[in-house]
């Protein structure tokens, strides 16, 4: 049947043809029986659906709605607060465009800390009678411990403008309505949190406010709203580190990410951010971009990663500016992502490595970092036999040699260490003595090893 | 209950009268009841979907905008909050005009309803297709109110009435449109 009908048959059926076009299908309703049929039908259908019978609503529909909206107002006094906002509709046109970004995006903290600070320190608490017998009885009492704060009433005004625009969030509805926050309230380590004077510096901090209004914050803020029940990140958030570090665009960014913020649950993961060198590595754009990897996320979650983060070691190295220098090449970036590596990673004997104190002094020297920079080094990190010869004492005595990182940057050696062959070598005895004679010291010194390692035999051997 | 008086007591609601709002609850349920109702099938469900609707109403009161009709405004949060628990439950709702109230005189009044074939046509109909039978046939609303309720364009809204209808239809009669 042709379009144009079936719209004219259902525009007469819901009533909304012109004169014209009635008059237009009553001509096509006589001469097309199929239309007709249809048109008969669908008069016959509105009608038999429009005498369907009705229900009434259950007697206690009503008085349900009504205790559920008194108990809600008598707790969060939602309806209080909102009165005290000039609400009109001229009132939200003119400031929206200005404010309703600042709104959404400071979602988390600056919503919570305005409200608890409204709640437990502004808002007049309900008397022991009020809440008898209440849920919440337990959470006023636990409140009025906090009380006794730094933070006073006028650090966040609710007369201020955007405060009240806030007020009148989804964020904040949102609160409300899941009873976050009351939940939140209740909450002795938010409430410390809340506390915190650093949370409030930051709150002024003119480049975390310019923060708070980018999207990335926003995201940032919900996560952190939705992961409020956490212990572990009240933790953090209490971390003095933490809020400097959250300053940081690029950690904004790293929040986005689902698993960094299930990371960021794990106690663990507190106790990386109480390590100043994790901290200063976080901000390290290099690392931030790592960071958006899964398979950092799964070396984060993997307990011997955490302990070598925690070592002194790696804390020494992530503070060095040759070590963020090299964070910043993206062969390395590259290198860390490769699945490889991460296993790399999570070998014990990596970590043996990685602990100990001659790789340590190995890494202060430039060279080391020289090599590092070389596209070589990386290929040959990925190459298995190398990682296993990276473990042995030997090897790393080498790599104190200042011929070493010349070595390296031999097409040859490269090709060399790819070789099975190689890495027997490095396990055999002889070779460990022969290495470590001052006689091969000096033969490496010698300007004829220069073209021994320019022979194209060298690398044959 | 005229459209500026509604009004009226939406702005008396949001200068804390709790008893504006209760005066809006008694003139809408009915109609916000049986809509829900219909929607999920269930009386208990449809009682707890109106009240979790009206709640969410007192609580969002600051979003209604006066240019529109609170009733289009209020029905939208009532269709939608019984669309997503009947997709919450995925479960297919029996609609219960007719033939499965668990009272026998009940049962007896409404099996003798003419319409009982058209009642079970519309429960099988999807959650969607559903709420534009109910929205045009039961609450007249225009195109337009229900383009906005459902957050869709007006012609979306004719293809779903006129594919429901067509599904009805079938179902009613056997006969189809191609």
């Amino acid at each position: 049947m042709d379009k144009q009908i079936i719209e004219q048959i259902q525009g007469a059926i819901d009533g909304v043809l012109t004169a014209d076009q009635r008059r237009e299908l009553e001509k096509t309703l006589r001469d097309n029986p199929e239309a007709s049929a249809l048109y008969q039908d669908m008069l016959s259908l509105a009608e038999s659906v429009a005498s369907l019978k009705t229900e009434q609503p259950p007697a206690d529909l009503q008085k349900g709605i009504r205790d559920a909206i008194a108990a809600r107002s008598g707790k969060t006094s939602i309806h209080s607060i909102k009165t005290k906002i000039n609400h009109t509709e001229s009132y939200m046109s003119e400031k929206k465009n200005q404010t309703m970004k600042i709104a959404a995006s400071i979602a988390g903290l600056v919503v919570i800390a305005a409200v608890i600070v409204y709640v437990t320190i502004d808002y007049p608490q309900p008397s022991a009678s009020d809440v008898a017998g209440t849920v919440g009885t337990d959470g006023v009492e636990r409140a009025e411990r906090y009380r006794q704060t730094q933070i006073q009433p006028g650090d966040i005004a609710l007369d201020n403008a955007e405060v009240q625009d806030l007020l009148q969030s989804d964020a904040f509805i949102k609160l409300m309505e899941t009873g976050q926050l009351q939940e939140l309230a209740n909450n002795p380590a938010f409430v410390e949190l809340m506390s915190n004077p650093a949370l409030f510096e930051l709150m002024r901090n003119a480049d975390f406010v310019e923060l708070m209004h980018s999207e990335n914050f926003e995201v940032m803020a919900s996560a952190m709203v939705e992961l409020n029940r956490s212990a572990a990140r009240y933790e953090l958030a209490n971390n003095a580190r933490f809020m400097e570090l959250a300053k940081d665009v690029r950690f904004i960014e790293l929040n986005q990410n689902e698993a960094f913020a299930e990371l960021a649950n794990q106690s663990r993961y507190v106790e990386l951010m109480n390590n100043p060198a994790f901290v200063e590595l976080n901000r390290n754009r290099a690392f931030a971009e790592l960071a958006q990897n899964e398979t950092y996320f799964e070396l984060l979650r993997n307990q011997e990663f955490a302990e070598l983060a925690n070592h002194s070691a790696f804390a020494e190295l992530a503070n060095r500016a040759d070590f963020r220098e090299i964070m910043q090449n993206p062969a390395f970036s590259e290198l860390l992502r490769d699945t490889r590596y991460a296993e790399v990673m999570r070998n014990t004997r990596y970590f043996e490595l990685m602990r100990d104190a001659r790789y340590a002094e190995v890494l202060r020297e430039a060279r080391y970092f020289e090599v590092m920079r070389e596209a070589r080094y990386f290929e040959a990190m990925r190459n298995e036999s190398f990682r296993e010869v990276m473990s042995n004492p030997t090897f790393q005595e080498v790599m104190h040699n200042e011929r070493f990182s010349e070595l390296f940057n031999n097409a040859e050696f490269a090709r060399l260490m790819n070789n099975a062959s190689f890495e027997s070598l490095m396990r055999n005895a002889n070779f460990e003595r022969l290495m470590n004679s001052s006689t091969f010291e000096i033969l490496m010194r010698e300007s004829r090893f220069d073209v021994l390692q320019a022979n194209a035999s060298w690398g044959r051997i | 209950m005229d459209d500026d008086y509604c009004r009226a007591l939406v702005n008396k609601c949001l200068n804390g009268d709790t008893e504006a709002f209760d005066e809006l609850v008694t003139h809408h349920q009915f109609a916000m009841y049986n809509t829900v109702y219909r929607i999920v099938g269930e009386q208990d469900d449809a009682r707890d979907v109106t009240q979790a609707g009206f709640i969410k109403a007192w609580e969002h009161l600051h979003t209604y905008k006066s240019e529109h009709r609170f009733f289009s405004w209020l029905y939208r949060i009532m269709v939608n909050e019984a669309l997503n628990t009947v997709r919450a439950k995925r479960v297919h709702y029996e609609l219960k005009l007719v033939d499965h109230h668990a009272d026998p005189a009940d049962r007896e009044l409404l099996e003798d309803e003419q319409n009982s074939d058209l009642a079970k046509a519309i429960d099988r109909l999807s959650p969607d297709y559903k709420a534009v039978i109910l929205m045009r046939h039961f609450e007249d609303l225009s195109y337009k109110e229900m383009a906005q309720i459902l957050d869709i364009d007006e012609k979306t809204v004719k293809s779903r009435l006129y594919s429901a209808r067509m599904k009805l239809r079938e179902a009613l009669t056997g006969r189809s449109t191609d």
